[in-house]
């Protein structure tokens, strides 16, 4: 009864058009109703509380530095320097692809932004030298999805917070899965496109990679600031995350020199504005989460799941599976937002390392961008691409079955993810 | 009355934009103090959350206005006009009775808190809940306008559905805009 | 009369800590008491929300019992950090004495126009520092590490006057902040210790005993105005008795805990006497600054008492 009560409040009020945010509210005043404990405080309380956190702070910092490295033309150099570096290879381009969402990744948390960018930039290009566009489209954006697995990650630090698992950790997890990704997306865009007959660029004089690479070196220094500075202790997360968007201020403004006084405004509104927009829906699920604890939802989905507690395999693939579906039609953050506090429990009583799973349950919800009906990034690349959403369907199976092998691969061999992970966290 | 709506959205961009620049100043001089001076503002977290929590309830009035926040519009997009109209009146009557229910609770805990002192700055507590107050304000406003325009009959196709599927679409780069 | 509740504890500390140990005993006796028609719900690890939350949701009514440290509570009565002044106690048998005597009453009547009420006093106990840096024998030792302290002005005050760089920082960030060597070191009760595992990331405790924390059992007020006469009388028994087995306990494992942080690679070292009294001069500032914030007179009471009993 709980959990039809959870559910019919919850997607009841979402299928109506109902902001997920306010979904949530009702979902909690349902289970209030239900439980005969209405009081308004509650709401108030939970959502402030929910709001209330140092660590989430970090979320409004890498959206100021993404902003910031959009506009100051950070984002443009590393798509020269990898064009420059692997542009000349039979089918290059595509290789240039993944090479920028590789490092892109590795500079900003979000996955539209990073799909935006790179395919605003290389799409045009891949039209004008031949390049099939829809593939091309479908590349790009299950490159955009690794975003969130290499750190910095909002989704890691959203579910880091709702889980009360390291953010540290969590970032420190996602380098060695997330470039796996990138990896079978070049091995994958080899066998797809081997045979395509796109004229060949010539490589670029040493003169210009040089050039390019000193341009660049900049903005690659965000990556190196970062992952190490987190690994070392220099920064905390939320330290990182001001300390990048600083630094990405600094170079456009002073050292490449397109970023205006006059732009800040409005691009601290758009970081501000996004920040308000998910950090609302965070403050509304820790509404939900309360009542959520309070009605004892997680001991009723562990009962459910009994079968499975002392085979976590399994129970990790049922929960794979589980996720793959709802990620068909939700996005990721109100995904992980619902569905942790439900989840988290069933985790650690079968005794599976709360790292671990963050990292499969966020690569899972990121794949679900790109999934239809409902997939972000898919929204993005047709618009960026102007191409239907058919069209990029036929494109980027080849690549979401990467990504799915992968997690697949992932489920059943955990230590490919915890092995790099303790040798990132130096133990 | 339109002036006053105006005059209220900058007022909110430019405290959105202020705190946020506030926020970045007080936690990166956190970070150079340390490493370079060996000391801190110790009320750097503090204050840096207050105004976080501020931002976060302001800026929800803001994406109410815009229809910035998140939803499911796949399933509302293909309904007939008419039943558009009746999904987007139970939607803000639905709003308005949780804004409703933040504006009870939250005026309670600021009661509450209001002699409740934060540790470190020593400002009330009921200071942070009493952004969630005005947000309520500021939520009954924008819901009973839009709801306003569509018992009117002056909504808009797309004024109906308030929602969109992602956080990160900045309206240059919504895919109905780039079309 | 006794009639059928169901009502809702919190506690900050996670499973297993003396102090949600002692919040599971409550439970179980006011059940055993009730003939089972009370029953309370025990969350612990801050599942309900952190102090502050759960102290304002005792106050509106939509959670019934909390426990807090006096430190937070000073928040909102500032007379309860004479409890926690650097060098205030000389052992628990002085704390118990005064807490569960006319000075802890006196307290407990200060926070009922707030909308709580005290049920009891338990104990965090003595609270000692530690770091990665090097082990701290006198007050010197401080100079330049960066230690995090509770959210406190008091706190911040205290290792800022003795050279450190005072870290205010929920506790929930502190075994990040530590990994990551942000903060060099923090002060906190042993048992508060070994339940964050800081064991795992800290190399150097020195036992500094700078300051006694006690904990509360608290309970909103619109929940006890829900009770009659004799349920209350249930409760305030079973508290009384959840409090002595909550020392008992807390006090039996700290004296284990040395050895136990020990073995798991902590290098523990005493403060002798003097230096003790070395740091107590070096705080009287500290002391003086607070006793003016919380009122003088408030002060001597505090302080006759305490003579008193010596
Ligand atoms: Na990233
Ligand atoms: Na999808």
């Amino acid at each position: 009864m709980t959990i039809a009560i959870f559910l019919g409040s919850l997607l009841g009020s979402m299928a109506i058009g109902v902001p997920i945010a306010f979904a949530l509210i009702l979902c909690g005043v349902a289970l209030m109703l239900f439980l005969g404990m209405f009081d308004a405080q509650i709401i108030s309380q939970n959502l402030v509380s929910g709001a209330d956190s140092f660590q989430l702070l970090a979320i409004p910092f890498f959206l100021v530095a993404g902003e910031f490295m959009n506009a100051g033309g950070l984002s443009r150099r590393i798509v020269d320097l990898a064009t420059a570096l692997v542009g000349h290879f039979r089918g290059g381009l595509g290789y240039v692809a993944v090479l920028a969402a590789i490092v892109m990744a590795s500079m900003s948390g979000s996955a539209v932004a990073d799909t935006a960018a790179v395919g605003a930039m290389l799409i045009p290009m891949m039209r004008k030298a031949g390049y099939d566009v829809s593939r091309s489209s479908g590349l790009i954006a299950a490159g955009g999805i690794i975003a969130p697995i290499i750190p910095p990650s909002i989704p890691f630090i959203i579910f880091g917070v709702a889980a009360g698992v390291s953010v540290k950790k969590l970032f420190m997890a996602g380098i060695a899965p997330g470039l796996m990704m990138a990896l079978l997306l070049v091995v994958t865009w080899w066998l797809v496109s081997r045979k395509d007959a796109v004229p060949v660029s010539p490589r670029q004089p040493l003169r210009v990679v040089g050039k390019r690479l000193k341009d660049g070196i900049w903005a690659l220094m965000i990556p190196l600031l970062i992952i190490v500075g987190i690994k070392e202790g220099i920064f905390t997360p939320t330290e990182a995350g001001v300390v990048a968007a600083v630094y990405s201020l600094f170079v456009g403004m002073v050292v490449y020199r397109e970023l205006t006084v006059a732009q800040l405004f409005p691009l601290l509104l758009a970081a501000g504005r996004t920040t308000a927009v998910v950090m609302f829906l965070v403050a509304a699920a820790g509404v939900a989460a309360w009542l959520i604890t309070i009605a004892d939802l997680p001991q009723l989905v562990i009962a459910v799941l009994e079968p499975l507690i002392d085979r976590p395999i399994l129970l990790m693939a049922v929960i794979m599976v589980l996720v793959v579906i709802v990620g068909t039609a939700m996005d990721l953050v109100p995904t992980i937002l619902i569905l942790t506090p439900v989840l988290m429990p069933v985790i650690k009583q079968a005794g599976i390392d709360p790292v671990y799973f963050g990292v499969l349950f966020v690569m899972n919800n990121a794949i679900g961008l790109i999934t239809p009906p409902v997939g972000t990034v898919l929204n993005v690349i047709c618009g960026v691409s102007r191409i239907t959403m058919d069209e990029v369907m036929k494109g980027i199976w080849p690549f979401l079955l990467a990504h799915l092998l992968l997690l697949a691969l992932l489920v059943l061999f955990p230590s490919l993810v915890l092995v790099p992970m303790n040798w990132f966290m130096g133990n | 009355m339109e002036r006053l709506g105006k005059l209220a959205l900058t007022v909110l961009r430019v405290f959105m934009v202020a705190a946020l620049t506030a926020m970045i100043v007080l936690v990166f001089l956190n970070v150079v103090l340390r490493y370079g001076f060996n000391s801190g503002i110790s009320m750097s977290e503090e204050l840096s959350r207050t105004l976080f929590v501020w931002l976060i309830f302001m800026g929800a009035v803001l994406a109410m206005y815009d229809h910035g926040h998140l939803g499911v519009d796949s399933l509302v997009r293909r309904l007939p006009r008419a039943s558009q109209i009746g999904c987007a009146i139970l939607c803000d009557a639905l709003m308005l009775f949780c804004s409703g229910l933040l504006m009870v609770g939250s005026w309670k805990q600021v009661l509450i808190n209001w002699g409740n002192a934060a540790p470190v700055t020593g400002l009330p507590i009921g200071l942070t809940h009493l952004a969630a107050f005005v947000c309520s304000i500021g939520l009954v406003i924008v819901i009973g306008a839009h709801l306003w325009r569509v018992l009117t009959g002056r909504a808009g196709s797309r004024d109906l559905v308030q929602v969109v599927e992602s956080e990160d679409l900045a309206p240059e780069i919504r895919p109905e805009a780039a079309r | 009369e006794v009639g059928s509740h169901v009502l809702r504890l919190g506690t900050p500390l996670p499973d297993g800590h003396p102090i949600s140990q002692a919040a599971v005993k409550f439970a179980d006796l006011v059940a055993e008491k009730s003939g089972g028609k009370i029953e309370i719900k025990v969350y612990p690890g801050a599942t309900l929300g952190n102090e502050l939350q759960m102290q304002s949701a005792l106050q509106g009514g939509t959670q019934d019992f909390a426990i807090g440290t006096t430190t937070t509570l000073a928040g909102m009565v500032p007379e309860f950090s004479a409890i926690d002044m650097p060098y205030r106690f000389r052992d628990t048998a002085e704390a118990d004495a005064i807490l569960d005597g006319d000075i802890g009453n006196q307290l407990f009547q200060k926070l009922e126009p707030k909308g709580l009420v005290g049920l009891a006093y338990m104990e965090q106990g003595f609270r000692h520092t530690t770091n990665s840096t090097r082990p701290i024998t006198k007050w010197e030792d401080f100079e330049g590490l960066k230690i995090r302290v509770q959210p406190s002005a008091m706190y911040i005050d205290m290792f800022n006057q003795l050279g450190a760089n005072a870290v205010p920082m929920t506790i929930n960030e502190v075994y990040t902040a530590m990994e990551t060597r942000a903060i060099d070191g923090h002060e906190n009760s042993l048992t508060a210790i070994d339940a964050n595992k800081f064991q795992e990331v800290q190399k150097y405790l020195s036992l500094t005993g700078h300051s006694y924390n006690a904990v509360v059992l608290l309970m909103g007020k619109p929940s006890h105005d829900r009770l009659n006469e004799e349920e209350m009388a249930i409760i305030r028994e079973a508290a009384a008795e959840a409090r002595d087995f909550q020392r008992d306990l807390t006090r039996t494992q700290t004296e284990g805990l040395r050895a136990k942080l020990a073995d798991e690679g902590m290098e523990v070292n005493e403060v002798s006497p003097e230096e003790q009294q070395r740091l107590a001069e070096r705080l009287q500032p500290v002391v003086d600054a607070s006793r003016d914030a919380i009122g003088a007179e408030w002060m001597a009471t505090f302080t006759s008492a305490l003579e008193e009993l010596r």
